[in-house]
């Protein structure tokens, strides 16, 4: 048959299939119109929603079916196919505080004032995103944790000023999480959690 | 394919037959221009939604789901994929629609974000994607698609934003609720700052700049288009669909708001009436001239795509085709004529470029609408065989009539009898409703035509011209010296302005 005359039919991303994380972009369920998806040839896999600039979903297992979001005409939304990790909280990582006990602003994306810049990917393809809030410089990204645990986040601000005098504190995505002051160390500091599942 | 159905074939071996890739041929009415495929390799779904000739040569091709590939030698034999060399250097994107090569980048727009791409290691495949610039709004309607970019002569980038269709889709994780800008034309500063330009656009797939670089797009029949424009774009310009109006009030909009519109009066009546309103510099009269144009090229080869220099080729999708439309300037607004070029494309033309070798490429997909040509997609290659094609190669507003030019000499007798031009004019209406038909058609009388020394331009002397209207021109019966018939033997020409009215 020749190229392009039939569908095939099967549109599901199968990241083990690859020797390197997929990118995926897509509508998706909890994540939202701007979900960049990445999906792990070691099953592990998390959607970043490039609007609000968070981490949004995690899961394992099945990645995505590309199907409603290349072949249908309304495009519904995909969704995460596997079982699904913690549920992340919807807020950003970095907030200004008077004191760590302060209550964690609910404010997200550009109204909390950060501003997306996009990502860069490692020499295996890992996506790290890059972002800023008042001139602090931020790289977010998620690989693979060891031993099948789930996933490590790590993340890296890198700032001119002493960020910790300013107030600013780095919150992770874990329910039980601290906000941790941000001190610079020769302007840079980097925060890894592990996010068991 | 009607042929081998009815000899009693089965339709699956009909199917193959049609769509088996040929060698260059010549294909619709232009025996002067050879169609080639690029039989691509095995697994490479080339739904081409932009091309971009880099600096060296090499082609760049966007794919709607999502991909950016490279074709190391796109002018050597499309039938030899290993010649031509193709390499996957960007995924993931979310439906690039358009490709711009600039500033030893790739510059694509995704649904939401116009994407800087660079390969910063050198090991061929990109590493980066940065946002140059986002905000405008996506509510997860299928119908927001966004377009280009292109650049303008200051070295601003344009973006062409559908307007959306219904109400925003509801979804877990999705928070906001406004969606500015959609069917607008946005620019994009090089240091990122997003300003939107013009309003009232529909579909608009298609965006380009002319030999002067000003930015031209494309739109689409349907609700408050009763048929196909060009436009050019240009800051405040309300172009008459309506859905983009709540966003002329908010204080980033240079369109004028222009209050309550009129209905069921022609878009000539409506762009006296309607304030800040800009008229398409080129109607395509539905199916005669189009059905769904899409991406646009400008010809700047020289002269290595035959006698069109500076005009603009204008990919047609349904009909899967390529059109030609000439621009000239009136009364400092650009107005023109479209002819059909090339007909029997094998898949919905999506996208074109031309090769440094002066070739037009005709990038493909019909992201499963329907199209003439029945194949999904693929990358196509016109080519001029180097004759003279027997063409009308350009129409000019004259304040009593037009200036045809051939693209070779005529036949002094079958070219000077006035009972060869055949003309009517007509217009549109403006209005809600989803397209709709020619109306207020009149005979136009030639009272006079006179050949010009050279032989190749004729003047026509028209009564009863009508400003705004489009002048539709039908002459089959001119030949060339050599007894050509006219490979096209229509002109459409937009009168928005009689010269020196």
């Amino acid at each position: 048959m020749p190229e392009g005359l039939l569908q095939t039919g099967d549109y599901e991303i199968k990241p083990e299939k690859s020797d390197r994380p997929v990118v995926f972009r897509t509508f998706l369920e909890g994540a939202g119109m701007q979900a960049v998806t990445v999906g792990s040839p070691k099953g592990v896999h998390a959607a970043f929603d490039a609007l609000e600039m968070h981490w949004a979903v995690v899961w394992k297992g099945r990645f995505v079916d590309a199907m409603t979001t290349w072949e249908e005409r309304a495009m519904t939304p995909a969704k995460p196919l596997g079982t699904l990790g913690p549920a992340l909280p919807v807020r950003m990582p970095l907030a200004r505080l008077k004191s760590a006990s302060d209550p964690w602003p609910d404010a997200c994306g550009e109204a909390a004032g950060y501003h997306y810049l996009g990502y860069r990917t490692t020499k295996d393809g890992t996506p790290v995103f890059l972002y800023e809030v008042d001139g602090l410089k931020v790289q977010d990204t998620m690989i693979p944790a060891p031993e099948g645990k789930g996933l490590l986040r790590k993340i890296t601000i890198t700032g001119a000023g002493d960020a910790a005098a300013a107030g600013w504190y780095f919150l992770g995505v874990d329910t039980k999480a601290k906000p941790q002051p941000v001190i610079l160390n020769k302007g840079t500091v980097e925060f890894e959690e592990l996010i068991k599942f | 394919m009607r042929k081998y159905i009815s000899t009693g074939l089965p339709m699956l071996a009909a199917l193959l037959m049609a769509q088996l890739p040929a060698a260059a041929r010549a294909a619709g009415a232009n025996p002067a221009y050879t169609v080639t495929p690029y039989v691509l390799p095995d697994g490479v779904k080339l739904e081409a939604s932009g091309l971009a000739v880099l600096p060296d040569g090499r082609l760049a091709v966007s794919v709607r789901k999502g991909e950016i590939w490279i074709l190391d030698h796109p002018e050597a034999d499309p039938a030899d994929a290993k010649a031509v060399g193709y390499h996957l250097y960007a995924s993931g994107l979310h439906e690039p629609l358009g490709l711009l090569s600039h500033d030893g980048a790739l510059y694509t727009v995704q649904r939401s974000e116009l994407t800087k791409i660079r390969d910063t290691d050198g090991d061929g495949v990109a590493d980066e994607y940065l946002a140059v610039a986002k905000g405008w709004g996506v509510s997860g309607n299928y119908h927001e698609y966004a377009y280009g970019p292109v650049l303008d002569r200051e070295g601003n980038f344009w973006i062409t934003l559908n307007a959306s269709m219904g109400a925003p889709v509801k979804l877990a994780g999705h928070r906001a609720v406004e969606k500015h800008w959609r069917g607008w034309a946005v620019s994009v500063s090089p240091d990122g700052k997003l300003s939107p330009m013009s309003a009232g656009l529909r579909s608009p797939c298609g965006i380009a700049v002319n030999a002067e670089n000003d930015v031209f797009c494309t739109d689409q029949q349907g609700n408050w288009w009763s048929t196909n424009p060009l436009l050019h774009l240009r800051k405040g310009a309300f172009f008459g669909h309506a859905d983009s109006l709540p966003d002329a009030q908010l204080p980033q909009s240079p369109v004028a708001d222009p209050g309550k519109l009129p209905q069921g009066i022609t878009v000539v009546e409506a762009s006296r009436q309607v304030k800040g309103f800009a008229l398409p510099a080129v109607w395509f009269p539905y199916v005669k001239a189009g059905q769904s144009p899409t991406g646009l090229v400008c010809d700047l080869t020289g002269g290595k795509f035959g006698p069109f220099e500076k005009q603009m080729f204008v990919g047609e999708f349904v009909l899967s085709g390529v059109n030609r439309v000439f621009l000239e300037k009136v009364g400092g607004e650009y107005q023109g004529a479209v002819f059909r070029f090339q007909d029997g494309l094998q898949s919905a033309a999506l996208s074109l470029a031309f090769l440094k070798d002066g070739s037009l490429l005709v990038g493909e997909s019909n992201r499963g609408w329907n199209s003439q040509g029945t194949r999904s997609f693929g990358l196509e290659r016109i080519q001029w065989t180097g004759q003279t094609p027997f063409e009308i190669q350009k129409m000019e507003a004259q304040p009593e009539g037009f200036r045809v030019t051939f693209t070779d000499e005529v036949d002094p007798a079958t070219a000077s009898a006035p009972g060869n031009y055949q003309m009517s004019s007509y217009t549109y209406l403006y209005h809600q409703k989803y397209g709709g038909d020619e109306v207020e058609t009149k005979p136009v009388v030639i009272s006079k035509v006179t050949l010009e020394p050279g032989a190749k331009c004729v003047l026509l002397k028209c009564e009863d011209l009508r400003e705004g209207y489009v002048h539709e021109l039908v002459i089959p019966g001119v030949r060339s010296k050599k007894g050509a018939q006219l490979a096209h033997p229509e002109g459409y020409y937009t009168l928005n302005r009689i010269p020196g009215k």
